[in-house]
């Protein structure tokens, strides 16, 4: 992070202070996806992961991620120095010391944090315990999230791809389409591998039951209530990690609303086609999804290449909620992989190849210190590098740390429990007290 | 299965990381970044083909 001005800083204070509007709508979107007899239990999981997730980051995952300029762990390899690890205290002790812009940045990552641990919450909807939820964003706050942090944002060795073997920039992620998104996309992937589809999902061998979320307009409504918060993350991170000017705040809001225009469009466009009629559900997804593969880029493409990165965006989430539900049997309740990890994978990949391909076309100076030149053909090695980094190392991190917790606690809730619903096992009372609700099993159509 | 797929995709992450050596240059590396997104891809459907059978015993079982 480099010293900023005082203005830079109240600008900066002013969009943190936004963020928690991401964690609002993303809460209505997990209790929206989810049954009406597990609305409360979402909700309540949703605010026990995000105040989990800012104690733990807290105590150690700030240790972890650690803040430039202070201490970290690097290794020399081939004469060049990876760093790995941060050196931070515990309990954010020592960081109180430092100027008031370490004090936004921490913030930043405490909401960040909190939307990284939202995300598996609506992959494992009427099925995983309220303890191992619980858990899991513990492990993903004070582990995974700052670990992966500190490689990107914390001077590790992905940033370092640039300044060590000429790669661009190095591994760029201005807004958290990989540090945030993708990684709480992939360890999204291991909880649903871990807990298994909800009972009924896959009772018959033809075709998966569709199992509808229970109110799409919280849904909805989620999607709204979260822009204005996703455009200040966009703004905050593009400052706070990546030296952008205030000045350019506008069209990093503009690409981020363009770009989740395009995408929302592209699967009404998508659903209308192949099904007849736009799917509700699948629009909000590709909202979110064209708001996720914006983080990455919003700070480096004119709008008409972030509308392009929406719009494939869009196409992505349709094509890959298919896929996972029909063909690798993955009962992904919300659509969060393919909304936050494969669209965010694709924001980070885009932004090697249409932001460099576009880098000396737009003539506009607004981004004209982060822009890729035509000479730094190394940016895509550096963002393909990040990629690998999260399926290949993040997933199977994930995985390992939530494979160990299951076997010490069992994190999906027993057959009686999921007869019963989430609300009445955990909660001891419904959502809706005064609503019948429908019976256990749905049948096929 | 799954603990190879597992294997497998970090196998590949190392390898992908290896384009980055000092002895990997030129057309070298397109072939590292290659077969580490080879490997990764082979490890995720690995993954998934176990999972996905998982899942059909649990059905079953029900």
């Amino acid at each position: 992070m480099t010293a900023l001005d005082v203005s830079t800083l109240q600008m900066c204070a002013l969009w943190t202070m936004l963020v928690p509007l991401v964690l609002a709508g993303m809460a209505l979107m997990n209790v929206g996806f989810g049954r009406a007899r597990g609305a409360s239990h979402a909700m309540v999981a949703s605010l026990t992961a995000v105040a989990v997730a800012a104690l733990v980051y807290c105590f150690c995952g700030a240790a972890v991620q650690g803040f430039r300029p202070g201490a970290s762990h690097a290794a020399i390899l081939g004469g060049k120095p990876w760093n790995w690890l941060g050196g931070g205290p515990l309990l954010l002790s020592g960081l109180r010391r430092m100027d008031s812009g370490t004090g936004i940045a921490v913030l930043l990552q405490i909401f960040s944090v909190g939307i990284a641990a939202l995300i598996p919450i609506s992959t494992g909807a009427d099925r995983w315990r309220l303890r191992g939820s619980c858990l899991s964003s513990a492990l993903l706050a004070g582990f995974i999230f700052p670990l992966f942090a500190h490689w990107v944002w914390g001077g590790g060795w992905l940033a370092q791809l640039g300044s060590n073997y000429g790669l661009g920039h190095g591994f760029v992620d201005a807004g958290g389409a990989g540090t945030i998104q993708a990684v709480g996309g992939v360890s999204a992937l291991a909880v649903a591998w871990l807990l298994g589809p909800r009972r009924g999902k896959y009772a018959q061998p033809a075709m998966p039951a569709a199992i509808p979320g229970h109110n799409i307009v919280y849904v909805l409504f989620g999607c709204a209530v979260m822009t204005p918060g996703w455009i200040a993350l966009n703004c905050a991170g593009a400052v706070l990690w990546n030296g952008a000017m205030v000045t350019q705040a506008p069209w990093i809001a503009v690409n981020t609303v363009l770009a989740a225009a395009a995408a929302s469009l592209a699967t009404v466009a998508m659903t209308r086609v192949r099904f007849g009629k736009p799917d509700a559900s699948l629009c909000a997804n590709g909202w979110v999804g064209g708001l996720v593969a914006s983080s990455a880029v919003c700070a480096f493409v004119g709008p008409v290449s972030a509308m392009v990165v929406g719009l494939v965006a869009g196409v992505l989430v349709t094509f890959a909620v298919e896929l996972l539900e029909l063909r690798l049997g993955v009962d992904d309740a919300g659509g969060a992989i393919s909304v936050h990890a494969v669209c965010g994978l694709w924001g980070l990949f885009s932004l090697g190849t249409i932001a460099w391909a576009t880098g000396g076309l737009e003539g506009a100076a607004r981004v004209q210190d982060l822009r890729f030149g035509a000479g730094q053909s190394g940016q895509l090695l550096a963002q393909l590098m990040g990629i690998a980094t999260l399926v290949g190392c993040i997933l199977p991190l994930a995985y390992g740390l939530n494979w160990m917790l299951d076997r010490l606690l069992p994190q999906r809730v027993e057959v009686r429990g999921e007869r019963l619903g989430m609300d009445l096992h955990e909660l001891g009372a419904g959502a809706y007290p005064e609503f019948v609700l429908h019976s256990d099993e749905f049948s096929q159509r | 299965m799954k603990a190879a797929g597992m294997f497998l995709l970090l196998t590949g992450w190392a390898i992908t990381l290896s384009s980055v050596a000092p002895f990997a240059q030129g057309a070298l590396r397109s072939v590292f970044i290659l077969v580490g997104f080879s490997l990764e891809l082979s490890g995720l459907t690995m993954a998934f083909r176990a999972f996905h059978g998982g899942a059909k015993a649990r059905r079953e079982s029900e």
